[in-house]
């Protein structure tokens, strides 16, 4: 078949008469136990080709990180007011291993203290 | 897998740029490496075996065809689904490494086929390698000649078949020119090759005549 106007690498070989017999030849199937085995082992083939072409597609396409889901503010949290928010960031900033990123505070607004310190109070959970 | 875990086998500095094929790419082999597509190589690898040599057989067809996909997946052999179908370039992959096998083999006669690394093809490059008439062409073969000698003289109560390897002898190659050549109808076409399939399988297996046989 030829496309694109380019010679596909088929139509520039040479052949031995006997080598042209045998592309013929081997479009007949002539032995049904041979047939059997050929099924199982095409099979086995496809599962690996598979696996493979599955490797290339992913490495075209790697896998998006999935994105953190942000933590759950429990009712408590919303219960508090501004201050009552910062007092308690107050208490967590004591801990050790917390440090937060946020130098300036009063630039965030109350929903994003609330989920600061839900963040925080979650992370500390997992750790303990 | 990955395309790029080690450099082609024509560039072994790995200057040449790792193969990643694109999502086309990825559909088409995908699309075209049919159950029968497979099958029909694994039948032409397995003929070849006839003709490489020892008991291989099966073993020699399977292996040959896995090591064929594997380095078109890798890009260790350039495959171009705009210039080509998959299948006829697996074929013509196949010949030119069975090629290499039955004349390793025909060279080092006690060393088995297996002891021939399958990945070290030297045809990276099929248009390369065909242009520059590199692992064939097989046509004045003595050793084949008399194979085919020996299937003419099978086929001698048989006109059709008898026809059919004539117009093969005379250069006719796909199935119109056979038919032609020979003037067989479809029919007879298909009845002649299904026999010329039954008295191959019945060649002598393994090795093709060395001269001392003969």
């Amino acid at each position: 078949m030829k496309r694109n106007g380019k010679r596909p690498s088929n139509e520039t070989d040479s052949l031995h008469p006997l080598e042209t017999l045998l592309a013929h030849v081997s479009e007949e199937s002539v032995d049904p136990v041979d047939d059997a085995r050929a099924d199982v082992w095409a099979c086995g083939v496809r599962a690996k080709l598979d696996t493979q072409l599955a490797a290339l597609r992913r490495q075209l396409n790697p896998a998006r990180p999935t994105p953190r889901r942000a933590a759950r503010i429990s009712d408590e949290l919303i219960a508090l007011d501004r201050e009552e928010l910062l007092a308690r960031l107050a208490v967590l900033r004591k801990i050790p291993e917390v440090q937060i990123a946020h130098l300036e505070l009063s630039g965030l607004t109350t929903d994003d203290l609330r989920q600061l310190v839900a963040e925080i109070e979650a992370t500390e959970r997992t750790q303990a | 897998m990955k395309p790029d875990e080690q450099p082609p086998e024509d560039d072994p500095g790995g200057l040449r740029a790792p193969f990643v094929p694109s999502e086309a790419w990825i559909e088409a082999f995908d699309a075209q490496c049919t159950d029968r597509t497979l099958k029909a190589l694994r039948r032409y690898a397995a003929s070849w075996a006839r003709l490489v040599g020892g008991d291989t057989g099966n073993d020699y067809g399977e292996e040959l065809v896995q090591t064929v996909l594997t380095d078109t997946l890798r890009g260790v052999i350039r495959w171009d689904p705009d210039v080509e179908e998959l299948e006829p370039h697996l074929i013509a992959i196949v010949r030119l490494r069975a090629r290499r096998d039955r004349r390793n083999a025909a060279r080092y006669e006690h060393v088995y086929i297996d002891a021939f690394d399958p990945d070290d093809s030297g045809f990276v490059d099929l248009e390369a390698a065909l242009t520059a008439g590199v692992g064939g062409p097989e046509q004045t073969d003595p050793l084949m000649d008399r194979k085919v000698a020996e299937l003419r003289a099978l086929v001698s109560t048989d006109p059709h078949a008898q026809r059919f390897l004539d117009a093969v002898r005379q250069g006719a190659i796909t199935k119109p020119q056979i038919m032609r050549l020979a003037a067989l109808t479809d029919l007879e076409f298909r009845s002649a090759r299904r026999r010329l399939a039954r008295l191959f399988v019945q060649l002598t297996p393994g090795r093709i005549l060395s001269t001392e046989e003969g």
